[in-house]
Protein backbone atom coordinates (compact mmCIF):
# COMPACT_ATOMS: atom_id res chain seq x y z
CA UNK A 1 0.00 0.00 0.00
CA UNK A 2 1.47 3.55 -0.69
CA UNK A 3 1.24 5.64 2.03
CA UNK A 4 0.65 9.36 2.21
CA UNK A 5 4.06 10.06 2.94
CA UNK A 6 5.34 8.58 -0.02
CA UNK A 7 3.40 10.99 -2.21
CA UNK A 8 3.71 13.80 -0.58
CA UNK A 9 8.01 13.28 -0.70
CA UNK A 10 7.59 12.65 -4.84
CA UNK A 11 5.74 16.18 -4.91
CA UNK A 12 8.63 17.88 -2.35
CA UNK A 13 11.70 16.31 -4.88
CA UNK A 14 9.17 16.99 -7.97
CA UNK A 15 8.66 20.70 -6.52
CA UNK A 16 12.74 21.34 -5.88
CA UNK A 17 13.57 20.37 -9.39
CA UNK A 18 11.04 22.43 -10.78
CA UNK A 19 12.91 24.86 -9.16
CA UNK A 20 16.08 24.37 -9.68
CA UNK A 21 14.58 24.83 -13.64
CA UNK A 22 13.67 27.95 -12.62
CA UNK A 23 16.92 29.15 -11.41
CA UNK A 24 19.05 27.79 -14.00
CA UNK A 25 17.39 27.78 -17.04
CA UNK A 26 18.48 30.67 -19.23
CA UNK A 27 15.68 29.96 -21.79
CA UNK A 28 12.64 31.90 -21.59
CA UNK A 29 10.56 29.04 -22.20
CA UNK A 30 12.56 26.28 -20.72
CA UNK A 31 11.87 28.45 -17.58
CA UNK A 32 7.75 28.06 -18.21
CA UNK A 33 8.23 24.69 -18.36
CA UNK A 34 9.45 24.71 -15.01
CA UNK A 35 7.14 26.23 -13.48
CA UNK A 36 4.83 24.06 -14.91
CA UNK A 37 6.66 21.16 -13.11
CA UNK A 38 6.00 23.28 -9.66
CA UNK A 39 2.77 23.56 -10.83
CA UNK A 40 2.34 19.81 -11.55
CA UNK A 41 3.93 18.70 -8.49
CA UNK A 42 1.47 21.44 -6.42
CA UNK A 43 -1.45 19.24 -7.79
CA UNK A 44 -0.22 15.74 -7.15
CA UNK A 45 0.06 17.16 -3.51
CA UNK A 46 -3.71 18.34 -3.61
CA UNK A 47 -4.74 15.21 -5.36
CA UNK A 48 -2.75 12.45 -2.93
CA UNK A 49 -4.78 14.55 0.61
CA UNK A 50 -8.31 13.93 -1.64
CA UNK A 51 -7.02 10.17 -1.80
CA UNK A 52 -5.95 9.66 1.47
CA UNK A 53 -8.41 11.57 3.46
CA UNK A 54 -11.75 10.93 2.36
CA UNK A 55 -13.48 12.76 5.16
CA UNK A 56 -12.09 15.96 2.36
CA UNK A 57 -14.85 14.48 -0.46
CA UNK A 58 -13.06 15.41 -3.18
CA UNK A 59 -12.30 19.04 -2.72
CA UNK A 60 -8.34 18.24 -3.55
CA UNK A 61 -9.54 16.89 -6.82
CA UNK A 62 -11.70 19.95 -7.71
CA UNK A 63 -8.77 22.46 -6.85
CA UNK A 64 -6.67 20.36 -8.89
CA UNK A 65 -8.74 20.62 -12.01
CA UNK A 66 -8.88 24.63 -11.12
CA UNK A 67 -4.87 24.66 -11.23
CA UNK A 68 -5.18 22.97 -14.26
CA UNK A 69 -7.02 25.35 -16.25
CA UNK A 70 -5.64 28.63 -14.40
CA UNK A 71 -1.50 27.23 -15.64
CA UNK A 72 -3.30 26.84 -19.33
CA UNK A 73 -3.92 30.47 -18.84
CA UNK A 74 -0.88 31.10 -17.77
CA UNK A 75 1.25 29.16 -20.32
CA UNK A 76 -0.52 31.07 -22.96
CA UNK A 77 -0.26 34.67 -22.11
CA UNK A 78 3.14 33.42 -20.72
CA UNK A 79 4.31 32.22 -23.91
CA UNK A 80 2.35 35.77 -25.93
CA UNK A 81 4.98 37.70 -23.51
CA UNK A 82 7.67 35.58 -25.15
CA UNK A 83 6.75 36.20 -28.44
CA UNK A 84 6.34 39.83 -27.98
CA UNK A 85 9.47 39.96 -26.77
CA UNK A 86 11.39 37.45 -28.84
CA UNK A 87 9.91 40.33 -31.92
CA UNK A 88 11.78 43.29 -30.28
CA UNK A 89 15.00 41.81 -28.88
CA UNK A 90 15.03 38.97 -31.09
CA UNK A 91 16.19 36.88 -28.17
CA UNK A 92 14.51 35.22 -25.11
CA UNK A 93 17.90 34.65 -23.07
CA UNK A 94 17.00 35.38 -19.96
CA UNK A 95 20.31 36.98 -19.27
CA UNK A 96 19.69 39.21 -22.48
CA UNK A 97 16.90 40.43 -21.30
CA UNK A 98 18.22 43.04 -18.97
CA UNK A 99 16.92 46.75 -19.83
CA UNK A 100 15.38 47.50 -16.94
CA UNK A 101 18.79 47.06 -15.49
CA UNK A 102 20.45 50.11 -13.47
CA UNK B 1 4.93 -5.48 -2.70
CA UNK B 2 1.44 -5.07 -4.14
CA UNK B 3 1.32 -4.06 -7.67
CA UNK B 4 -0.13 -0.99 -6.83
CA UNK B 5 3.08 -0.15 -5.01
CA UNK B 6 5.31 -1.43 -8.20
CA UNK B 7 3.24 0.68 -10.24
CA UNK B 8 3.49 3.95 -7.80
CA UNK B 9 7.00 3.66 -7.60
CA UNK B 10 7.75 2.92 -11.36
CA UNK B 11 5.56 6.09 -12.41
CA UNK B 12 7.42 8.14 -9.18
CA UNK B 13 10.68 7.08 -11.13
CA UNK B 14 9.49 7.99 -14.76
CA UNK B 15 8.47 11.59 -13.11
CA UNK B 16 11.82 12.31 -11.95
CA UNK B 17 13.71 11.03 -14.52
CA UNK B 18 11.64 13.60 -16.91
CA UNK B 19 11.65 16.34 -15.19
CA UNK B 20 15.00 15.71 -14.66
CA UNK B 21 16.09 15.61 -18.37
CA UNK B 22 13.45 18.73 -18.84
CA UNK B 23 15.13 20.98 -16.76
CA UNK B 24 18.31 19.65 -17.61
CA UNK B 25 18.56 18.98 -20.91
CA UNK B 26 20.60 21.06 -23.26
CA UNK B 27 18.36 20.74 -26.22
CA UNK B 28 15.14 22.50 -25.36
CA UNK B 29 13.31 20.67 -27.98
CA UNK B 30 13.98 17.49 -26.11
CA UNK B 31 13.01 18.73 -22.84
CA UNK B 32 9.57 19.99 -24.32
CA UNK B 33 8.95 16.57 -25.25
CA UNK B 34 10.49 15.01 -21.98
CA UNK B 35 8.20 17.34 -20.07
CA UNK B 36 5.06 15.81 -22.42
CA UNK B 37 6.07 12.05 -20.93
CA UNK B 38 6.24 13.92 -17.46
CA UNK B 39 2.79 15.12 -17.77
CA UNK B 40 1.85 11.71 -19.13
CA UNK B 41 2.87 9.65 -16.37
CA UNK B 42 1.43 12.30 -14.02
CA UNK B 43 -1.64 11.71 -15.42
CA UNK B 44 -0.57 8.23 -14.11
CA UNK B 45 -0.27 8.76 -10.65
CA UNK B 46 -3.58 10.33 -11.04
CA UNK B 47 -5.15 7.55 -12.35
CA UNK B 48 -3.69 5.62 -9.09
CA UNK B 49 -4.91 7.96 -6.71
CA UNK B 50 -8.28 7.39 -7.54
CA UNK B 51 -8.36 10.70 -9.69
CA UNK B 52 -9.71 9.71 -12.75
CA UNK B 53 -11.75 12.67 -13.64
CA UNK B 54 -8.19 14.97 -13.19
CA UNK B 55 -6.46 12.70 -14.90
CA UNK B 56 -8.03 13.07 -18.12
CA UNK B 57 -8.01 16.54 -17.73
CA UNK B 58 -4.94 16.48 -17.06
CA UNK B 59 -4.00 14.56 -20.55
CA UNK B 60 -6.47 16.99 -22.56
CA UNK B 61 -5.21 19.99 -20.89
CA UNK B 62 -2.23 19.82 -20.59
CA UNK B 63 -0.26 16.77 -22.70
CA UNK B 64 -2.83 18.04 -25.33
CA UNK B 65 -2.87 21.81 -25.14
CA UNK B 66 0.15 22.89 -23.12
CA UNK B 67 2.55 20.53 -24.85
CA UNK B 68 1.55 22.02 -27.82
CA UNK B 69 1.72 25.37 -26.64
CA UNK B 70 5.09 25.60 -25.76
CA UNK B 71 6.57 23.57 -29.27
CA UNK B 72 5.05 26.27 -31.15
CA UNK B 73 6.65 28.67 -29.03
CA UNK B 74 9.88 27.47 -29.25
CA UNK B 75 9.74 26.91 -32.78
CA UNK B 76 8.60 30.64 -33.66
CA UNK B 77 11.20 32.03 -30.81
CA UNK B 78 14.37 29.64 -31.48
CA UNK B 79 16.40 29.81 -34.47
CA UNK B 80 17.00 26.07 -35.73
CA UNK B 81 20.56 26.40 -35.23
CA UNK B 82 20.34 27.65 -31.81
CA UNK B 83 17.96 25.31 -29.67
CA UNK B 84 21.14 23.05 -29.08
CA UNK B 85 23.49 26.17 -27.93
CA UNK B 86 24.47 26.69 -24.07
CA UNK B 87 20.77 26.52 -21.81
CA UNK B 88 22.52 26.41 -18.63
CA UNK B 89 23.58 29.47 -16.75
CA UNK B 90 26.47 30.25 -14.86
CA UNK B 91 24.75 29.66 -11.21
CA UNK B 92 24.24 26.03 -11.34
CA UNK B 93 26.01 24.99 -8.69
CA UNK B 94 24.45 27.38 -5.93
CA UNK B 95 21.24 26.75 -7.35
CA UNK B 96 21.96 22.77 -7.22
CA UNK B 97 22.19 23.82 -3.21
CA UNK B 98 19.53 25.59 -2.62
CA UNK B 99 17.51 23.25 -4.29
CA UNK B 100 18.88 20.14 -2.13
CA UNK B 101 18.03 22.86 1.04
CA UNK B 102 14.75 22.99 -0.21
CA UNK B 103 14.16 19.44 -1.14
CA UNK B 104 15.73 18.30 2.31
CA UNK B 105 13.45 20.98 4.14
CA UNK B 106 10.49 19.76 2.61
CA UNK B 107 10.88 16.26 3.09
CA UNK B 108 11.60 16.16 6.67
CA UNK B 109 8.99 18.64 7.34
CA UNK B 110 6.22 16.46 5.56
CA UNK B 111 7.67 13.37 7.85
CA UNK B 112 7.37 14.65 10.86
CA UNK B 113 4.50 16.71 10.11
CA UNK B 114 2.19 13.80 8.36
CA UNK B 115 1.22 10.59 9.29
CA UNK B 116 1.50 7.73 7.18
CA UNK B 117 -1.84 7.68 6.35
CA UNK B 118 -3.08 4.63 3.69
CA UNK B 119 -6.40 3.98 1.74
CA UNK B 120 -7.70 1.77 -0.33
CA UNK B 121 -8.54 2.10 -3.92
CA UNK B 122 -12.56 2.61 -4.52
CA UNK B 123 -13.37 1.79 -7.91
CA UNK B 124 -15.42 4.58 -7.95
CA UNK B 125 -15.93 7.06 -11.11
CA UNK B 126 -15.80 10.81 -9.80
CA UNK B 127 -17.09 12.63 -12.82
CA UNK B 128 -20.53 12.91 -11.33
CA UNK B 129 -19.55 14.23 -7.83
CA UNK B 130 -16.96 16.66 -9.46
CA UNK B 131 -19.51 18.16 -11.77
CA UNK B 132 -22.06 17.92 -8.81
CA UNK B 133 -19.60 20.05 -6.56
CA UNK B 134 -18.47 22.44 -9.77
CA UNK B 135 -21.87 23.52 -10.17
CA UNK B 136 -23.15 23.82 -6.47
CA UNK B 137 -20.47 24.07 -4.56
CA UNK B 138 -17.67 25.84 -6.24
CA UNK B 139 -19.71 27.37 -8.57
CA UNK B 140 -18.22 30.97 -8.23
CA UNK B 141 -14.70 29.51 -8.68
CA UNK B 142 -15.83 27.46 -11.79
CA UNK B 143 -17.81 31.02 -13.31
CA UNK B 144 -14.52 33.04 -12.23
CA UNK B 145 -12.10 30.67 -13.83
CA UNK B 146 -14.71 31.20 -17.23
CA UNK B 147 -13.93 34.35 -17.29
CA UNK B 148 -10.21 34.09 -16.50
CA UNK B 149 -9.73 32.07 -19.30
CA UNK B 150 -11.70 34.55 -21.65
CA UNK B 151 -9.18 37.55 -20.41
CA UNK B 152 -6.21 35.44 -20.93
CA UNK B 153 -7.10 34.56 -24.56
CA UNK B 154 -7.84 37.90 -25.52
CA UNK B 155 -4.28 39.13 -23.51
CA UNK B 156 -2.79 36.67 -25.45
CA UNK B 157 -4.05 37.50 -29.01
CA UNK B 158 -3.33 40.89 -28.51
CA UNK B 159 -0.29 41.00 -27.11
CA UNK B 160 0.97 38.30 -29.78
CA UNK B 161 0.16 39.87 -33.20
CA UNK B 162 1.87 41.74 -35.46
CA UNK B 163 1.99 45.46 -35.40
CA UNK B 164 -0.08 47.45 -37.40
CA UNK B 165 2.90 49.79 -39.50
Amino acid sequence: MINLTQVLTLSAILFSIGVYGVLTRRNAVGILISIEIMLNAANLNFVAFAHFIPQALLTGQIFAIFVIAVAAAEVTVGLALVLAVYRHMETIDAQKINIMKG
Amino acid sequence: MTIEMVIFFVLAGVTIATSVAAVAGKNLFHSALSFGLFLLAQAGLYFILTADFVAITQIFVYVGGVVVLIVFGIMLTSRIAEVGLEQISEQREVSLVATLALAVVLVVVLNQAIAPLTATITKKATTHLIGRNLLSNYVLPFEVVAVLLLVAMVAAIVMAREEAS
